[in-house]
């Protein structure tokens, strides 16, 4: 579901096994950056990366890697509803003509709990003003809120078609940290804001980009016109 | 200069290998290719001036791309090696349970084949991307080509790739 996620094939191409410089290659490097420098490094420094296994990173960077993400949860966790916690009115931002007399007899566990984590928790919106953005309204029973996030997850709409607030900036919502590729897909798609409906170009998109159903060239004149 | 140069070798030194032997198809030659052009970048030919961060991964790219190209030209005449980028897999199908991993030997000799039937510039945006890790800004920069037309062909050799192996992997 996530676009981020690598395809298949990406998947396998980053388990290829590469074949790795020599020893004395980091020793030669090593040596003619050392030369003449006024501080000099040794030249063990270079040496230290071994090749021989096929895996890309040392235990250095695993490490460093697994604090920078225990730290980022940590981070993050700050802004996350607690698992199973009953949801009350105050766990809904008020002004939304939602019934929070509903909500409040909502275990949070019956979600999506990643879901819920991640639209509410990983945000720099600390309230929304209006839940119907992303809910249905709640269905008759009032036990559940009726099918949440328009079908964005549950749905097979493309991201940029079922999100709420279309393609507006995004950092006015997400934290900074949008990918090269999305910041380039968002900046395509941008200037393809008359196109109404995604599967109109693209085939199966719910998991990202699979290649398009139509001739760019078409839709692009059929559009203008 | 020659601090940052050093933990750029030190953290880009299998990308730039895999990218200097994907131009040469030799070993040695692509060692040869990232000494001389690390002899360059530390005298006089090196960049005049200071580097901002963001470009001193491109440029030593460049370099080294630009060292395995003039060595190449000039090892025209000798036998092409057509040294793999990749290293020997042990592992066979045979031996691998799914959730081990998804690659085995007869998997990774299908996408080698595969990898080596794309298109000179959609190989060479995946080497880069996949294997030495530069982003597609990166990429761009390296390639003095627009980070779209870099991601546009790294979506191609993708979609190629799969078509290809449709059934196989």
């Amino acid at each position: 579901m996530n676009a981020k996620e690598p395809s298949g094939i990406e998947a396998l191409l980053k388990q290829m096994p590469l074949r790795c410089p020599s020893r004395q290659l980091d020793s030669t490097i090593a040596d003619l950056l050392s030369a003449n420098e006024a501080n000099p490094v040794g030249t063990s420094s270079l040496n230290e990366p071994h090749c021989e296994s096929t895996a890309r990173f040392g235990w250095n960077a695993i490490l460093a890697t697994a604090i920078a993400a225990l730290l980022a949860g940590l981070w993050l966790g700050c802004f996350f509803l607690p698992n199973w916690e009953l949801m009350t009115k105050s766990s809904f931002a008020a002004g939304d003509g939602h019934s929070h007399a509903e909500a409040s007899l909502l275990p949070a566990g019956l979600f999506n709990v990643s879901a819920l984590k991640l639209f509410h928790g990983h945000s720099q919106k600390t309230e929304f003003e209006n839940c119907s953005l992303c809910h249905q309204q709640a269905a008759g029973d009032g036990n559940v809120l009726g099918e949440v996030f328009r079908g964005w997850f549950y749905g097979d709409k493309h991201l940029f078609e079922a999100h709420p607030f279309g393609l507006k900036d995004c950092s006015e919502c997400h934290l900074n940290d949008i990918e090269e590729e999305d910041a380039i897909e968002k900046d395509w798609h941008q200037d393809l804001g008359k196109l109404a409906n995604c599967s109109d170009c693209h085939k199966v998109d719910a998991d990202g980009f699979q290649g398009f159903k139509k001739d760019w060239h078409t839709v692009l004149d059929s559009s203008e016109g | 200069m020659k601090q940052w140069m050093e933990s750029l070798y030190r953290e880009h030194r299998q990308g730039l290998y895999t990218y200097a032997l994907s131009i040469t198809s030799c070993s040695q030659t692509a060692e040869d290719a990232i000494q001389i052009a690390f002899t360059r970048l530390c005298g006089d030919t090196g960049p005049s001036k200071e580097l901002k961060p963001e470009k001193r991964v491109p440029y030593v790219f460049r370099c080294v791309r630009n060292c395995a190209i003039d060595l190449q030209r000039k090892r025209r005449n000798q036998q092409r090696l057509g040294e793999s980028l990749f290293a020997n897999l042990q592992r066979s199908d045979s031996d691998a349970s799914p959730a081990d991993s998804l690659l085995t030997r007869e998997r990774a000799d299908l996408l080698r084949v595969a990898i080596d039937g794309l298109a000179e510039p959609e190989r060479e945006v995946v080497v880069l991307k996949v294997f030495a890790g530069l982003t597609f800004d990166q990429a761009g920069e390296m390639t003095q080509t627009s980070p779209k037309t870099i991601a546009t062909r790294y979506r191609r050799a993708l979609l190629k790739l799969e078509n290809q192996l449709k059934g196989q992997i």
